[in-house]
This record gives C-alpha cells, sequence and structure tokens, in this order.
C-alpha cells in the first residue's frame, strides 16, 4: 500500500494527531479515530471521544508504515465518496505518479 | 475530462470493507452501536462501487436493520431443510437453504 | 535560491549565489547530473507536443516552448510543468486562466529584455506588465527567472527580483511557487500540496 493512498483508504482504526487548528484547545488530541463522517472524525483519546472537524486542520497519522502530514480539507468527502475522489484528486495533482 | 480508475477504486474499496469489518468483529462487544455504523459504512463502500459483500461478512449481521449478530441477540434454528436465523433486535428471519448436494440421476 | 537555466552551468554562475539550477535541453539525457534536468519541448502543433511528452522521463521537469495554439493544449496536459519564455511568446487571459486551474507554471525571463532593444523592448515591458496583472488576478504559478542561455546573460538573484519587483510582481510569491515545483522533483518526502510524508517522527 502506498502511503498515497490516505486519500481514499480508510481512517477508522488509523492513529491520528491533531497538528495545525484555528482551535488552540484541539492541538494535541490524539488517539484512534472510531467514526468519520463528512465533515468531521471522531477520535477515541485517553480522555474520551472528541469530535474534530475536518476542514481547516492538519493531521498527522500513520499508515503504511509512514508518518504522514495531511491537510484535512483534502479528506473532507463522505467516507464512501472518498476512495473515487481521493484518487481523482491524486490523478489530477502534479508529479503524482499512480503507475 | 479525467477519467475514473476504476479497477483501483474497487482494490481499495475491498480493503475497505475488510478492514471495516475487521473492526466490527472487535468492536460488537464494546459499543454495539459503532458496531452497525461499521456495517452500514461496508455496505455503502460495496454499494457504491458495486461489490459483492463475501458470504463470510454478509451472515455476521441483520439484513433488515444492520446490528451484528452477538450472543443473545440472535437465534439459529434448522428447520424444513434450511438454516433459520432470527434477528431478535427486529425480528427478521433470515433463511439459508442446505440443499444436499444434487445427484446424478441415471 | 534556484535559477531555471538554457545551459550547463560552471563554477562561475554558482559564485552569483545560487544554489541549484535547474537545465532546460532539448535532450536531457546529456546533461550532468550535478544539475535538475529540465526538458524543452519546442513544438509546432498539438501532435508533435504530445509526441515529444511520450519521451519525457520521471525525473525530468518539462518546460514547453510554442506558439499560443502550442501553448494552449499543453496548458492542458498534465506533464507539462511549466511554460518557458522566449522572445515573441504570447499569452493571453484564458491560458493563464487555464494555468491556474491546471497548476502550470508560468515562466517570465529576464533574458529576453537583454536581448532587445530600443521600441522592442518597450513594448515588451508593457506586455510583462499585462501578463503580470493577469497572472496577479488569477493568483496563477509563476516564476521569475534568468532564463540564459549563456553565462553572461545570468544575472544575481536579487537584481532579478527587484526589477520584476518594479513591474509589478509578488516577488515573494514566485520564490514560494518556484520552490514547489522543485520540490516536486527534488524531494521524495512530498507528494502534493498537503500531504506529506514526515520522517524520523515516531507516534
Amino acid at each position: 500500500m502506498r502511503p498515497e493512498f490516505v486519500l481514499a483508504h480508510e481512517w477508522i482504526g488509523l492513529e491520528v494527531e491533531v497538528v495545525e487548528s484555528p482551535n488552540p484547545c484541539e492541538i494535541g488530541i490524539r488517539g484512534v479515530v472510531v467514526d468519520e463522517t463528512m465533515n468531521t472524525l471522531r477520535i477515541k483519546t485517553e480522555k474520551g471521544l472528541k469530535t474534530v472537524a475536518k476542514k481547516g486542520r492538519t493531521f498527522r497519522v500513520k499508515f503504511a508504515g509512514k508518518v504522514l502530514r495531511v491537510k484535512g480539507d483534502l479528506i473532507a468527502f463522505r467516507p464512501e465518496d472518498r476512495i473515487k475522489k481521493g484518487i481523482l484528486m491524486l490523478k489530477r495533482a502534479k508529479g503524482v505518479w499512480l503507475w | 475530462m479525467l477519467r475514473r480508475e476504476k479497477r483501483l477504486e474497487r482494490r481499495i474499496a475491498k480493503e475497505r470493507i475488510r478492514i471495516l469489518f475487521e473492526m466490527m468483529e472487535k468492536m460488537k462487544h464494546e459499543d454495539y452501536e459503532l458496531a452497525r455504523r461499521y456495517v452500514e459504512l461496508a455496505r455503502r463502500i460495496a454499494m457504491k462501487y458495486r461489490l459483492k459483500l463475501p458470504k463470510r461478512y454478509k451472515i455476521l449481521f441483520c439484513k433488515k436493520c444492520l446490528y451484528p449478530y452477538v450472543e443473545g441477540k440472535f437465534r439459529v434454528r434448522v428447520r424444513k431443510s434450511r438454516v433459520i436465523i432470527t434477528c431478535l433486535n427486529c425480528g427478521f428471519e433470515r433463511r439459508i437453504p442446505i440443499r444436499p448436494k444434487r445427484q446424478k440421476y441415471k | 535560491m534556484i535559477d531555471f537555466v538554457r545551459f550547463v552551468p560552471d563554477s562561475r554562475a554558482y559564485n552569483l549565489g545560487f544554489e541549484r539550477f535547474v537545465v532546460f535541453s532539448e535532450n536531457p539525457s546529456e546533461l550532468p547530473d550535478s544539475v535538475l534536468k529540465g526538458y524543452l519541448i519546442r513544438a509546432e502543433n498539438g501532435k508533435e507536443l504530445i509526441e515529444k511528452l511520450r519521451r519525457a522521463k520521471r525525473n525530468w521537469m518539462v518546460g514547453v516552448i510554442g506558439d499560443l495554439k502550442v501553448i494552449r493544449s499543453a496548458v492542458m496536459r498534465w506533464r507539462v510543468d511549466l511554460i518557458l519564455d522566449f522572445p515573441g511568446r504570447e499569452m493571453d487571459y484564458v491560458t493563464v486562466k487555464m494555468a491556474k486551474e491546471k497548476d502550470v507554471a508560468i515562466e517570465i525571463s529576464i533574458s529576453k529584455f537583454l536581448n532587445s532593444e530600443g521600441l522592442r523592448r518597450l513594448r515588451l515591458v508593457e506586455e510583462t506588465i499585462d501578463l503580470i496583472r493577469i497572472v496577479r488576478k488569477f493568483d496563477a504559478p509563476f516564476v521569475l527567472t534568468s532564463g540564459a542561455s549563456d553565462f553572461y546573460e545570468m544575472r544575481p538573484k536579487r537584481q532579478i527580483m527587484e526589477f520584476f519587483e518594479i513591474l509589478g510582481a509578488d516577488v515573494e510569491r514566485a520564490e514560494r511557487w518556484m520552490e514547489r515545483l522543485v520540490r516536486r522533483y527534488t524531494d521524495p518526502n512530498y507528494i502534493m500540496d498537503g500531504l506529506e510524508i514526515e520522517e524520523n517522527f515516531k507516534f
């Protein structure tokens, strides 16, 4: 699995940390994603469930054995739409070799 | 116009369904509602990318209310040469016929 | 500090304060490995462009030279990274807009100013001001370079930047676009905007 495919892949079950956010309380939230909607991620932390919006945040995520830094705007789609839209986004971006 | 990579999409969709059902198996004793949510997501992915859910996943949840079968929440009976699984949440009966292998006639 | 040139720079060029050069040539396989290879495509029509694009290797940056028609079709191609500058290039409103949408950089170079004189240079200045104004309106990717074809056309970075600042270009933004363009080919940890690999980081 290549690291590019985070955009299309399942986020439920991944380890996530919020790196940047307009809301200073959200920075540093870290845990496992348990649920996902179009605009939010629900993260299970040590202090309980937290709901974080995707837009405008930057996430650090562990995927395919690598640590990635992903902008939330890139994954702000419905979870089932993201396969199609994520791959199209990768195809449209310059310098990404899908094959 | 960009062309969609349907094969790649389907490959990823299959993996996602696998992950979701694995998570569901883990979750169904901790958080029942969340387990249902995973089934719903997996089914939505399968429908969107026109994949068949494998049989081993299909028998894990109720077709009607999508709640996964957990001990005490379903009943299995063999009757009239079929397996009948009753979901005790919604009362939906699922019948799986067990037909003996067709014999060759002379 | 990066510069896009059309010849293989020697040590004198590095003294001008540049760290890295992107060299555009028609057959980049002959270039030395110390510079970033750029593939210059000179095309007469769309067919020739596609034919030549097919030959481009993965680690070559691709730039296109041609008339307006060629440039317009080049902007649409995924493989094209930037539209190179040369004397007599035409760019119109639509092309710049497309370049923004398709993320193709527009090169604005100083060498064509050096090669022209009098009225022609005056007209060049006018055209460039117009182009920069359109670029600014759409916030299209653009790079300010020397575009030199030999050592004597090269200028220090500060000179280039100040020259274009007079013409109304947003110099800092140009620098950022340029870094982004080069990063695409040099940094293995960069995937796309907003998606990067973080090395040496453990959860």
